[in-house]
């Protein structure tokens, strides 16, 4: 049987579900790519782990008071991420979004048929990655999850953004039902039906 | 007993009031080893089930069948159904309760709970649970506003100047209180739009808000239902069947909707066939709403049996058991993750809170008047 390996990390996903859940805004995708995490503002409540598609977000169960624990690719250190440093095989490399997309589509058009549907994992799943996957194997047998392009969180916002309009609309209408239902001052009290 | 010239009373030490407290001490210390030793020491969640049995019941059930307060409220002072009045104050206490146990639930779940309050100063407007945590901030202070003219007339201070300040402003708080349910039930549903890769397409919808809210208002109801008939026995406080008759009727209405919701958007995402697969989501999905839905429309339909007190509390309690089902379905049979079954101790948690729940619903019941005064 054939056996195959994947670096398991945070993808750093274009418009991060994590970033997009997080209560207290504890998670935010820095401009150069990263999706950094700010411990001290965490309340643990573990939405980023239900929320991501791959399931990065770690926590502390022995703890009481536990945190989250991520891949930040290294986002305070001089020479770019460790595990790109420490790969010498150049199995794991680093460097701009543009130029990674670039060098993977260079080694599928040189090699065709040898990437599994000769693509990217990561140019547009979920909207897109910072972290891009080039490999032989199907991606669900190393635990990648069937995305499409639709941004995960566009979900959620169009009910968010709604908000303010229930506000006023329900508001709006209760208040409408009151008037309209109080006895007029006066008049007899009237029988009260429901349907 | 007596402090001051004021009269408390307490529960009889009965075998029911016994068992609550023992209840309650189990989970307390529960509750105490996950302070001490954290959670690997009483839960069985993990990376792939984070959210587990306190977020589908403390949470999702336990925000739903506090309902009933805004919808009594509402339908009584909004809608000027005044025969409604003599259950206002109890579902009142009830939905106020629920959502301290809601809170205290949740400050059990997070692991940082000493930074609850962090909602309100790094503020994500993007996060559904945020906006789930403000409402439900807000609309505890907006319940307990509501009931405190009970309290000051337990202190002989009806008709006085706080007692009238807030009863001048009651409508506008009913009014909040009907908005901001209406915003948190349904965001409730909103949590989980995000994570279709994880949920079985049974319970993913993108209506899930819609489906949430009109199955909170079906419990509301069916939670009034409930506690109306069980506060006539343990209280022996008047059963008024013309009340109970029409809490049928709304409870058999807002069924009706939630059954159509469900139907309509399986079949228009072509995904009725699910249903009969066979597997242990097929069942579930079966179970919850033949039983949570279906029975009691039938039972509430029926002549005979719709006018049947009897027959109204089975049907009441048959939606709030389909309302749990449905819930837990969603959050743990039909989304994918590690095999997970509670610990113990996170039952027993729950169990505690919910079982201290019922002895603050008696403390307040026996003292504090629950016919409010005009």
């Amino acid at each position: 049987m054939e056996s195959s390996f994947r670096k398991y990390q945070c993808m750093h996903c274009v418009e991060p579900a994590c970033v997009a859940s997080c209560p207290v805004a504890a998670l935010h995708k820095l401009p150069d790519g990263p999706v950094a995490y700010d411990g001290y503002k965490c309340i643990g409540c573990r939405y980023c782990m239900q929320a991501c598609p791959y399931g990065v977000p770690a926590y502390d169960w022995s703890e009481a008071y536990p945190l989250i624990a991520k891949c930040d690719l290294c986002y305070d250190r001089h020479d770019g991420p460790a595990c790109a440093s420490a790969c010498t095989p150049g199995g794991v490399i680093s460097g701009t979004r543009g130029e990674l997309l670039a060098i993977a589509k260079q080694r599928i058009a040189d090699n065709p048929g040898k990437y599994y549907e000769d693509r990217v994992f990561g140019e547009y799943e979920g909207g897109g990655t910072s972290v891009l996957i080039l490999t032989p194997v199907a991606f669900d047998k190393i635990g990648l999850p069937p995305l499409d392009d639709t941004i995960l969180s566009d979900a959620t916002w169009p009910w968010l953004k709604a908000v303010p309009g229930i506000v006023v609309g329900v508001g709006g209408l209760l208040t409408g039902i009151y008037n309209k239902t109080k006895d007029k001052p006066g008049e007899d009290h009237k029988e009260e039906t429901q349907s | 007993m007596n402090i001051g010239n004021l009269e408390i009373k307490f529960p009889k030490l009965s075998i029911g009031t016994v068992t609550l407290l023992i209840i309650a001490a189990v989970g307390l210390y529960s509750a105490f080893v996950r302070y001490t030793q954290g959670f690997g020491a009483m839960t069985n969640m993990s990376d792939s089930r984070p959210w587990a049995f306190w977020i589908s019941f403390d949470l999702l059930v336990g925000v739903a069948i506090s309902a009933g307060a805004f919808v009594i409220a509402g339908t009584t002072h909004l809608f000027h159904l005044k025969k409604y009045e003599p259950i206002v104050r109890p579902a009142l206490l009830t939905g106020f309760l629920g959502y301290i146990l809601v809170s205290l639930g949740l400050l059990v779940d997070l692991g940082q709970p000493q930074r609850i309050w962090h909602m309100m100063i790094y503020r994500n407007i993007h996060s559904p649970l945020f906006e789930v945590g403000m409402c439900v901030m807000i609309y505890l202070t907006v319940l307990l506003l509501e009931f405190i003219p009970a309290i000051l007339e337990k202190f002989g201070l009806a008709h006085q100047a706080p007692w009238k300040w807030i009863k001048n402003l009651s409508i506008p708080l009913i009014i909040s209180g009907f908005v901001l349910s209406t915003m948190h039930q349904s965001t409730l549903g909103t949590l989980y739009l995000i994570v279709p890769h994880k949920m079985h397409p049974l319970w993913y919808t993108p209506i899930l808000p819609i489906i949430f809210f009109t199955s909170a208002l079906a419990v509301g109801f069916g939670m009034v239902i409930f506690e109306t008939v069980l506060s006539h026995h343990i209280f022996g406080w008047d059963l008024h069947e013309d009340i109970l008759q029409g809490l049928g009727k709304g409870l058999r209405v807002s069924l009706v909707m939630l059954l159509m919701l469900k139907v309509g958007d399986l079949i228009y995402a072509g995904e009725m066939g699910l249903i009969l697969e066979g597997n242990l989501q097929s069942k579930s999905f079966i179970l919850e709403n033949v039983a949570g839905i279906i029975l009691p429309i039938i039972i509430l339909t029926l002549p005979r049996l719709r006018v049947d007190p009897k027959w109204i509390f089975r049907a009441g309690l048959l939606t709030v058991i389909g309302l749990v089902l449905h819930r837990f379905n969603l959050s743990m049979v039909g989304l994918a993750g590690d095999a997970y079954f509670p610990h113990w101790m996170e039952i027993a948690a729950t169990a505690g809170l919910f079982a201290l729940g019922l002895l603050a619903f008696g403390m307040v019941a026996l003292n504090v008047p629950m016919h409010s005064e005009h």
